[in-house]
């Protein structure tokens, strides 16, 4: 751990609200992204994002010296998904939606119609993910969590952090094999 | 394990959406939490935080144990009494 973080983590243990501006000026982008991506609703994901940093507040002075701040956001933004998931399922009118997950962003108009286009069959590939999938693809490949990192934002080893890891890319690579099918048959021109 | 410049999932992840919180957002959501870590940091919020997670479970688990003993009591007492 760098000697900045154990510095922040120190003025953090000592409910220094200067340490906190600091430390949501370096993660309130990550952390955000990360939720978003991860729940495939914007309004879902402002709502978690501002549970995970009134937990992070009210958990300061319980950090441990060495904590890893940027495992421990993460950590705690992946359980407050993982418990609105949760909740979310006992509610019947939003089984229908958990369960297909779908996304809800539209790529950004300035992109070209072909950009677009591959942008949506991502997006819509990436929400199909198992969940566990989704949370080590972004973990990994998008935030480049280390290894000591994801396993401690996930409560796994090494060796299952690279099964999980091979697995969801082989998902992700089947659900985008499957929605570019889809876009080559609805394509203009594409049943002459 | 981190991704290697010419991994095409990465590629493809990259395409992901990233919609930043807007500033506005973003400064509520801190002034806010700014809020409860001096909040939590008062004298009377620790009072607050020890008597609900350890003082009134301790209060309301030794009160079960002294009634159960009491109960037990009771039902030894009656059932001496009777023989």
């Amino acid at each position: 751990m760098a000697t900045e973080d154990a510095a922040l983590v120190a003025r953090l243990r000592r409910r220094e609200p200067a340490a906190f501006d600091a430390v949501y000026a370096l993660y309130q982008p990550r952390i955000f992204r990360f939720l978003l991506r991860l729940a495939g609703s914007r309004q879902v994901a402002e709502d978690l994002f501002q549970d995970t940093w009134l937990a992070a507040a009210r958990h300061t002075e319980g950090l441990a010296e060495d904590t890893d701040l940027g495992a421990w956001l993460f950590t705690i933004a992946r359980n407050k998904h993982r418990s609105h998931r949760r909740w979310s399922f006992l509610d019947f009118t939003q089984r229908e939606r958990l369960a297909h997950e779908p996304a809800e962003h539209a790529p950004s108009p300035d992109r070209s119609a072909e950009a677009r286009a591959e942008a949506a069959a991502v997006t819509e590939a990436f929400a199909r993910l198992a969940p566990a999938h989704r949370e080590i693809l972004l973990l990994v490949i998008v935030e480049g969590l280390d290894t000591p990192q994801v396993g401690a934002v996930l409560g796994l080893k090494p060796d299952a952090i690279r099964q999980r890891l091979s697995r969801a890319r082989a998902e992700l690579a089947s659900h985008l094999e499957t929605e570019n099918a889809v876009a080559r048959v609805l394509a203009p021109g594409a049943s002459r | 394990m981190n991704p290697t410049p010419g991994d095409p999932i990465a590629n493809q992840l990259a395409l992901l959406p990233d919609d930043p919180l807007p500033p506005r957002a973003a400064a509520a959501v801190l002034r806010h939490a700014r809020g409860v870590l001096i909040d939590e940091g008062q004298p009377m919020a620790r009072f607050l935080r020890l008597w609900t997670g350890v003082l009134l479970p301790t209060v309301l688990v030794a009160c079960a144990l002294v009634y159960t003993w009491g109960a037990f009591r009771t039902l030894e007492t009656i059932y001496v009494a009777a023989r």
